[in-house]
């Protein structure tokens, strides 16, 4: 084993491991019963439970769906995130760890992470016509939450959304380049053809922002 | 923010939270979350903000059509709506993809675990989905059961770095209490070493007590070229014997647990010399600190 590596290796893994720990403890809204209703649904998927799958996938399939929207910005494309999203669920239920995060929020990440990736593949496509990124800040239509769906509560949903719409545009459009459409810093600047500099700030600024909206 | 190492990375945080570095930047800025406290509180404060940004994106319902195309394609079965209360329902599917779905009448589970595991039936679903006409999902098996290898290596990865996590804080602990236990003895005696013009800020201390524990601190050691090393020696009348090798901190800090031969009679004189990696049996190079007992 490769020891004399290991204190480097070993302390970024405990700051990135207090990152992820924190990450989603403190969002607010997720129901407790909700959580314990997920856990054993989980547990029960890991076990090779069909049923569990499904359950997993009526009480989450919105907001998972909504966000591969939000980011593909098209219906077959976000279709095709959803089945990947649920078969790595049914595949790596066995390894999710309830104490790292709610269902909601490791189904959330994971639905991003694919979505970014294929934005991404296609982008590295030379043949592209249109780039996506130009929709950065049209929504889509925003339905009421569904009360017997409700994962986060309706209140703290609107909360977040309402602190991101409620930032000056510039940081907006650069915090939902990032988010939504996986730009790098670089690419971001290059978009909006700000300074390196500026885009940052932007950056910075607006989830500082938010933060004291959610956390106020 | 007073420190110059901190300042390229000022708003680095909001960009690592939010995803928008290059790999290269993230491992640079990874790097300097260790030696920034600063940095790493903003990220902790920014990451559940940036997490939060998923929540913005509208709900909406897909078609039922998704539905039963996903829960069937994986699972080989298409289980009731739950919104309609829970039922044991399922239709089970003919084929290798089935699982076992007749739960009912207590059959058996897979356990986790054991027996051909999740990444085994999901492979085994995507060839049959394949050979059945297969379309898009067909194309992606070659790239998912990849994507899912490197996630497993990455799960025993990290379970094996939380124990080294958990083995170094104990070590560290270890080694904190022996230090301790020397330095406050009762019987604890101690010998100081000077910067020499080559070091002239530098400055060390030996603690030891009778049992010839021996705690040697140093600090504002001169960093060295790669290659060179500082070597400790107990300076005898007829040899020096060589100590200890020092591996000092960035900050030129270094401390070292020595066990002192009881053949050797405390204290002598001390000194740190210069020498190449792996230190030499006989000092040959430049004397960087110099301690002699007094009288
Ligand atoms: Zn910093």
């Amino acid at each position: 084993m490769d020891l004399p590596d290991f204190g480097r290796h070993a302390s970024t893994t405990m700051i990135l491991g207090m990152l992820i720990d924190s990450s989603d403890a403190r969002w607010p809204g997720l129901a407790a019963e909700a959580r314990v209703a997920d856990r054993e649904a989980i547990q029960r998927v890991a076990e090779g439970d069909p049923d569990a799958l499904a359950l997993v996938y009526d009480q989450h399939i919105r907001s998972v769906f909504g966000l591969a929207m939000r980011i593909m910005q098209d219906q077959s494309d976000a279709e095709d995130v959803v089945q990947e999203v649920f078969s790595q669920v049914w595949a790596q239920a066995t390894r999710y760890d309830v104490t790292r995060g709610s269902v909601a929020a490791w189904l959330l990440t994971m639905t991003r992470t694919r979505a970014i990736d294929k934005l991404r593949a296609e982008r590295a496509k030379p043949d592209s016509a249109s780039l996506p990124g130009e929709q950065a800040v049209v929504d889509v239509p925003d339905p009421a939450v569904g009360a017997e769906h409700h994962v986060l509560t309706a209140e703290s949903a609107t909360r977040v959304r309402a602190a991101l719409t409620a930032l000056p545009v510039p940081q907006r459009i650069a915090i939902e380049l990032a988010y939504f459409e996986g730009l790098t810093q670089t690419q971001i600047a290059g978009r909006l053809e700000e300074p390196l500099g500026t885009v940052k700030t932007r950056i910075r600024a607006g989830l500082l922002k938010l933060r004291e909206a959610l956390h106020p | 923010m007073s420190d110059p190492r901190h300042e390229p990375f000022d708003g680095t945080s909001a960009l690592y939270a939010i995803g928008a570095l290059t790999a290269a930047e993230r491992v640079t800025f990874e790097a300097h979350l260790e030696v920034c406290l600063d940095c790493v509180r903003e990220v902790r404060s920014l990451l559940p903000v940036a997490h939060g940004l998923a929540h913005t994106a509208p709900p909406l319902d897909p078609t039922p059509a998704l539905r039963a195309r996903v829960l069937e394609q994986i699972t080989g079965a298409i289980p009731a709506p739950s919104a309609a209360g829970h039922t044991g329902k399922t239709t089970p599917k003919t084929g290798a993809a089935a699982r076992d779905t007749d739960r009912d009448d207590g059959g058996h589970t897979e356990p986790a675990g054991g027996g051909p595991g999740a990444l085994f039936w999901l492979a085994a679903s995507l060839v049959v989905a394949a050979a059945g006409g297969g379309g898009w999902y067909g194309a992606a098996l070659d790239r998912r059961i990849v994507d899912l290898q490197g996630n497993v290596t990455q799960a025993t990865e990290e379970t094996l770095r939380l124990r080294l996590d958990a083995a170094e804080a104990r070590a560290a602990a270890a080694e904190r209490d022996a230090v301790l236990a020397i330095v406050t003895g009762a019987s604890a005696q101690q010998l100081t070493l000077v910067g020499q013009p080559l070091a002239p800020r530098a400055s060390a201390r030996a603690v030891w007590n009778d049992a010839t524990d021996m705690v040697f601190l140093a600090s504002g050691l001169p960093p060295l070229p790669a290659g060179d090393v500082y070597q400790l020696w107990f300076v005898l009348p007829n040899a020096p014997v060589s100590a200890a090798l020092l591996n000092p901190n960035d900050d030129g800090s270094a401390t070292v647990i020595i066990d002192v031969p009881d053949t050797l009679s405390l204290p002598t004189t001390m000194a740190i010399t210069v020498e190449p990696a792996g230190g030499v049996p006989a000092p040959t190079g430049d004397v960087y600190l110099l301690g002699q007992p007094a009288g």
